[in-house]
């Protein structure tokens, strides 16, 4: 409802002077006079910010050494400094105060890059991202944000991600398999998420839980695409995926009990869902589904194993069994994660299966109908599905 | 309590930066200087 609204129902006589003020003062409706101005002082902003990049930007090697060293370490205080005075001394702007500690943090980053760049420090890349890690590793339990958490499970992915990258790594991983150790550290986070929801930082659950689950289905993906996936390269630490899955497994064991809104039967099941994923990904780590081509081939091929079938049926039952686990423990997101990589998967199965003219053919009639169709009901029984959580949710409130 | 130990944090994080560009500026000051001989391909 907007101010201009109410205003027109009042000139129409429908309602009282009073009853205009009540409505006003009942739903917090400010008069929309100030968007204008409000999108010109954005532009300008943004104009003025970028005059002064491009200011610094065309001076930089003018600028003494020292100079630019303290005004990166002065940005990252006052941004900290800020922070803190909002959201601990003022109170009121809070939000704004936990955006001002976030770039606090990233300014962190910012000054380990500055000092790289002005001393021309030559370096693994990996241990930048590292120092980061370390630098505000404790912020998010102190300064109990979730803006933090997120970076902090950010920053320790693209450490994790530079790591396995990293020639001569103790986690070097040359082959595409690395990306079923990224998939892997999605259900790390996923386990720490569960086990979370029992501590004092449980707000921080559900963050590492979405980041988690998000992480593992966009790195389990790609295995269901049939030209992507290889065996050629054995450069690689292979015993980094047990120690994970070991992790992984651990923190499952631990945590699923907390799942307290799934039934006792539908813990196992779920736990047997994540744990079957993990055992999927060890198959294909360690070369189970490695056959070799015919005539010598000298390397195993993805496409001739069937193993992309194997993983788009797996992540097909996975998503559902995800959908009915969101169900039950009321949340949207699992729903529409599950609903989403089911499509995506679908649409995967329907490029894997391309072949002569005559079998593509019959295969876009096929999928294609049964992909409008599925694609109606999933966004039907999705809808229906938010209705009633929503339902549930507002007759809890009252 | 709590700001004491984001003062500690920030105090660490600042010591670590201004910590390597004392070694970096210290290397290039008593650093031994290598002038690399050049001289035109023609």
């Amino acid at each position: 409802m907007k101010f201009g609204d109410v205003g027109k129902i009042y000139e129409a006589g429908i309602i009282t002077d009073e009853q205009r003020e009540k409505i006003i003062g009942h739903f917090g409706l400010k008069e929309e006079g100030g968007k204008f101005l409000a999108i010109i002082s954005i532009v300008g902003a943004v104009l003025v910010a970028a005059g002064i990049t491009l200011l610094i930007a065309a001076h930089w090697n003018e600028i003494p050494r020292g100079g630019k060293i303290a005004a990166g370490i002065l940005l990252m205080l006052g941004a900290h400094a800020g922070g803190w005075w909002l959201r601990e001394i003022r109170g009121t702007y809070r939000k704004t105060g936990e955006a001002l500690h976030l770039i606090g943090s990233c300014q962190f980053l910012a000054n380990i890059a500055l000092i790289g760049q002005i001393y021309n420090i030559v370096t693994r890349a990996p241990d930048a991202f590292l120092i980061w890690w370390l630098g505000i590793v404790a912020m998010p339990w102190l300064l109990r944000s979730r803006a933090q958490f997120v970076l902090l499970l950010v920053a320790f992915s693209v450490w994790f991600g530079f790591e396995v990258n990293e020639r001569g790594s103790w986690v070097y991983c040359e082959s595409e398999r690395q990306i079923l150790l990224y998939a892997l550290l999605g259900l790390v986070f996923l386990g720490a998420g569960y086990c979370l929801r029992v501590t004092n930082f449980f707000e921080f659950a559900e963050v590492a839980e979405k980041f988690g689950l998000v992480l593992f289905l966009i790195f389990f993906f790609p295995l269901t695409w049939k030209g992507f996936f290889g065996w050629e390269n054995n450069e690689m630490q292979e015993w980094i995926f047990p120690v994970l899955g070991t992790v992984v497994i651990l923190l499952l064991v631990i945590g699923i009990k907390n799942l307290r809104a799934l039934t006792k039967q539908w813990r196992w099941t779920w736990f047997a869902a994540l744990s079957g994923m993990a055992g999927f990904m060890a198959c294909v780590w360690f070369g189970l589904w490695q056959v070799y081509q015919a005539g010598g081939g000298q390397y195993g091929c993805w496409e001739d194993s069937w193993g992309y079938l194997a993983a788009t049926l797996a992540l097909f039952v996975f998503c559902l069994l995800q959908i009915q686990a969101g169900i039950q423990e009321r949340s949207p997101f699992l729903v529409n994660a599950g609903v989403v990589f089911i499509a995506v998967d679908i649409i995967a199965a329907y490029f894997d299966l391309f072949g002569s003219m005559a079998r593509t053919g019959v295969m876009f009639l096929i999928s294609g109908i049964f992909l409008i169709v599925f694609g109606i009901y999933l966004e039907k029984k999705r809808r229906g599905l938010m209705r009633r959580m929503k339902t549930t949710m507002a007759k809890e409130a009252q | 309590m709590k700001l004491k130990i984001l003062i500690l944090i920030l105090v660490l994080q600042c010591a670590w930066l201004l910590g390597t560009v004392a070694v970096q500026e210290r290397a290039l000051a008593s650093g031994k200087v290598i002038r690399l001989e050049t001289c035109p391909l023609i």
